[in-house]
């Protein structure tokens, strides 16, 4: 079930807020455990065995970290088996197919089908062993409690990857304010607008020219930029309505997106950008390993191991491994010697540098092998502008142009910016006056969603008697 | 004040999603009119399918289907997108009518389609004659000019799924992409303004080519018919209603000398006409789609053709009368006999097969393809 379906926005977010408000206190946590159980079970049954498996491996692991004395060595095994798990189910077929052809072999590639959001929940579920063995954390002794941790629904499958710390006190007890409510509200409607609205035309435009063969420049220009605003729009918004859905049953979730588009190098980007990821990489790796404590080289070692890690992460193929690695240099070269220059340059130009690696960025990522990154950079790079392919610019700015303003309207502060100039004004009137037409604009964006949502089912049948 | 509008707001949210979910639930609509489509109903609940992934698949695309104010919420997206409405047709420039843009579809699509194109070489493989696989695109990836506003032409799509076809069709399978004769033969209107058909003057290029590969001579198209033009009433107009009336267009087909023929429909003797006198293209050729049609004809020397498709063979089958021996057409989503290509083949000693895979909202439906191969 993902958040922007029907059936997840009026059937089961009306039944869980329902339950979860009716209840007593104490049976809540219970609510939102069978709710994140079901809300599992519909991306198929029997990977919720695996992710119970997951949850006691850890369980058990932290009591053992915590009540004897071989706490490293249990911690190691812990550690040991979730990567496992992971690297079973995501990597098997990529790690066979490499050994394939590098070797002439033909090994038996199974079929694994990845489990939702597995790559998410061993990530928190090992921080929080990985905690508890850092005593940051006291154990947990509840195991459901623990599986409520790890399996909550609003971040379970696409994050943002939630520490335990972050959420520990407020797994045991917590309260929900009416301005919790209506903020939560707020963000999941405005996260629900983001991915139905903004995120599929993006994506459909990027799809539809990624898919072409023989792009011009202009052409594969708009493709990557569409691209660019899917990913942004696609990922933020998941995290928008988590953490939207986490404020309304109580949870303070870590924001995950800060305007990652407006940074003005490649590393404030990565400060912004899937912030959970990028900080559980730097926690609970590149800090163990030595970090920059141990020197020049080591530390461009530890950034290597990290950045790879951080790209192979994201999918078993190899643009993906190439894409943390791109990253890896472009944030060296920072840190050694652009920073100096990107100090001294004007917002404008060190803002463009930042959107034009980003932007390649997220092509290395999108094409899924060499040779159609290659063709699709070539066509970028080309500067074949021909008075077709401007003809053909101009169609597609005709039918989307509606949605890239959104879209450079929301990659910004800017809502959020007047939003709070709204509410501290002084003149209560105006005040009032404004905050209806914010309310009445959140109704209307929920109200276009909604049509959106409906569209997105309409499958008209063109082959009925002719 | 502000607390109360927040209130307001959140009641207002909640009262959505509540009502939304109840008049969603006691849907349980069978048919979309509108989109000539079964709508996916609820799913009977039993034990055993808690277990099942197919039961919340079918739970998640019921919800959608039977979305409350689905109908009207569809409508309020083309507006909001600048789009006229009318069911499943889409208006473009100049009057012309398409079927809603096509989605981009997944990357697994093209692994099933690889799937399905092997179906069609184990098939091809099968049988006695010659195979011929006929791709027509949809009319919006072809007449481009006039596409609606925030309209994607499949063109790009399209492309790519030839590629995916011909990359995986056996070599003894002849490949033709109608997309490539039109454009070759410098002809644009290939299709009507208000229907998904091919016009009988880019059929008749089509006819041609697949005569290039079976050996046979044509005639050419203005000195064997007289190609009559009429007010089309296509399949996209006639759910409006005729609101939108196109110019007269060539639709149906005169002999200018007799033409000898005798036709069996599912076996039986059949006074049907093969060119008709009307304004619809069910009414201009074999009088609409039929399950097993058999084509006699006095052209003794001349090779056996059996077409295997839908509505887009009709027009193929009436150009092909003059010059075959004999003409099959084998309509699956129609013919319950249960019989095989094969069993067609050799019941009428079949020299080549065109076929040619239907459309859906889709060029390269799965679901078509297959349903075509008698699957």
């Amino acid at each position: 079930m993902v958040f922007s379906s029907s059936i997840f926005v009026f059937l089961f977010l009306p039944l869980v807020l329902l339950f979860y408000f009716l209840v007593p206190k104490k049976f809540k946590n219970y609510v939102l455990l069978i709710f994140s159980i079901i809300f599992y079970i519909f991306g198929g049954p029997k990977y919720l065995v695996l992710l119970l498996c997951v949850v006691l491996i850890d369980y058990i692991g932290a009591i053992l970290i915590e009540k004897t004395n071989k706490r490293k060595l249990f911690l190691f095994i812990t550690i040991f088996l979730n990567i496992g798990i992971l690297v079973y189910f995501k990597y098997t077929g990529f790690f066979l197919n490499n050994i394939n052809s590098l070797f002439n072999l033909d090994i038996n590639v199974p079929k694994i089908v990845l489990p939702i959001g597995i790559s998410f929940y061993t990530f928190q579920a090992m921080s929080y062993v990985i905690d508890v063995y850092r005593k940051k954390v006291s154990l947990q002794k509840n195991f459901f409690t623990l599986l409520l941790y790890v399996s909550l629904f609003p971040q379970l499958v696409a994050g943002p990857i939630v520490r335990y710390e972050t959420i520990e006190k407020e797994l045991k007890s917590r309260s929900t304010s009416f301005d919790d409510v209506c903020y939560g509200i707020e963000r999941f409607v405005l996260g629900l607008a983001k991915k139905i609205i903004i995120a599929n035309q993006m994506g459909r435009l990027a799809d539809t020219i990624f898919a072409s063969n023989n792009l011009t420049s202009p052409i594969a220009f708009l493709g990557g930029l569409a691209y660019m605003f899917q990913i942004y729009f696609d990922f933020s918004a998941y995290s928008d309505m988590a953490i939207g859905m986490g404020r309304i049953f109580g949870f303070r979730f870590l924001e995950n997106f800060n305007f990652p588009y407006v940074s003005k190098s490649i590393t404030e980007f990565w400060r912004r950008w899937h912030i959970s990821l990028s900080t559980w990489f730097r926690d609970y790796v590149y800090i163990p390993l030595g970090g920059n404590r141990k020197g020049v080289k080591r530390q461009i070692i530890n950034m290597f191991i990290v950045w790879t890690l951080t790209g192979f992460w994201h999918g078993a193929e190899w643009n993906f491994i190439l894409w943390g690695v791109y990253y890896f240099l472009f944030l060296v070269l920072e840190k050694y010697v652009l920073k100096k220059y990107l100090d001294k340059m004007p917002n404008v130009a060190s803002h463009i540098y930042t959107l034009i690696i980003v932007y390649i960025g997220w092509i290395i990522f999108r094409c899924d092998n060499l040779n159609d990154l290659i063709l699709y950079l070539k066509s970028l790079f080309s500067f074949n502008i021909t008075s077709i392919s401007l003809n053909e610019l101009s169609v597609y700015i005709e039918s989307y142009w509606l949605y890239f303003i959104l879209a450079f309207l929301f990659q910004t502060p800017l809502y959020y910016k007047i939003i709070d100039k709204i509410d501290k004004m002084k003149n209560s009137k105006l005040k009032s006056c404004l905050n209806v037409i914010h309310y009445l604009g959140l109704i209307f964006i929920f109200i276009v969603t909604i049509m959106y949502l409906a569209y997105s089912s309409y499958n008209p049948f063109i082959y009925f008697r002719f | 004040m502000n607390k109360c509008i927040k209130k307001i707001f959140v009641i207002v949210f909640c009262f959505i999603l509540g009502f939304f979910m109840l008049v969603t639930l006691s849907n349980n609509e069978i048919v979309s009119e509108v989109e000539r489509r079964k709508l996916t109903t609820f799913p009977k609940f039993s034990l055993s399918s808690i277990v099942s992934k197919k039961y919340y698949d079918n739970l998640t695309s019921a919800f959608s289907d039977q979305l409350a104010f689905r109908k009207y919420l569809v409508k309020g997206y083309f507006l909001f997108n600048f789009q006229r409405y009318f069911g499943d047709a889409v208006i473009g420039h100049d009057k012309q009518l398409y079927s809603p843009s096509q989605s981009v579809p997944s990357s697994t699509y093209y692994k099933k389609l690889k799937n399905v194109i092997n179906l069609v070489n184990e098939e091809s493989e099968k049988i006695d004659a010659k195979f011929i696989f006929l791709s027509i695109p949809r009319k919006d990836a072809y007449m481009i000019n006039e596409l609606p506003k925030n309209y994607n032409s499949s063109l790009d799509i399209y492309n790519k799924q030839v590629k995916v076809v011909k990359e995986n069709l056996s070599n003894d399978i002849i490949f033709i992409d109608a997309l490539d004769v039109f454009k070759s033969n410098n002809i644009y209107n290939c299709y009507y303004s208000n229907d998904h058909h091919i016009t009988p003057r880019c059929a008749y290029l089509l006819y041609n080519e697949i005569n290039k590969y079976t050996g046979t001579f044509s005639y050419n198209l203005d000195d064997e018919f007289e190609v009559k033009k009429t007010i089309v009433n296509g399949g996209y107009s006639r759910q409006l209603g005729q609101t939108i009336k196109s110019s007269p267009e060539d639709l149906y087909l005169v002999p200018k000398k007799s033409i000898n023929y005798i036709r069996y429909e599912n076996d039986k003797l059949s006074k049907k006409k093969v060119f008709g006198k009307g304004t619809s293209y069910e009414d201009a050729y074999m009088e609409g789609d039929m399950a097993y049609t058999v084509i006699d004809t006095d052209n003794v020397f001349g090779k056996s053709i059996m077409f295997v498709g839908s509505s887009y063979t009709n027009i193929l089958e009436a150009l092909s009368v003059p010059s075959y021996r004999k003409i099959v057409s084998v309509d699956y989503r129609h013919n319950k006999t249960g019989k095989s290509i094969n069993d067609y083949v050799m019941e009428n000693n079949i020299d080549y097969v065109v076929f040619v895979p239907g459309q859906s909202t889709n060029a390269y439906s799965l679901k078509q393809i297959e349903l075509h191969l008698g699957q």
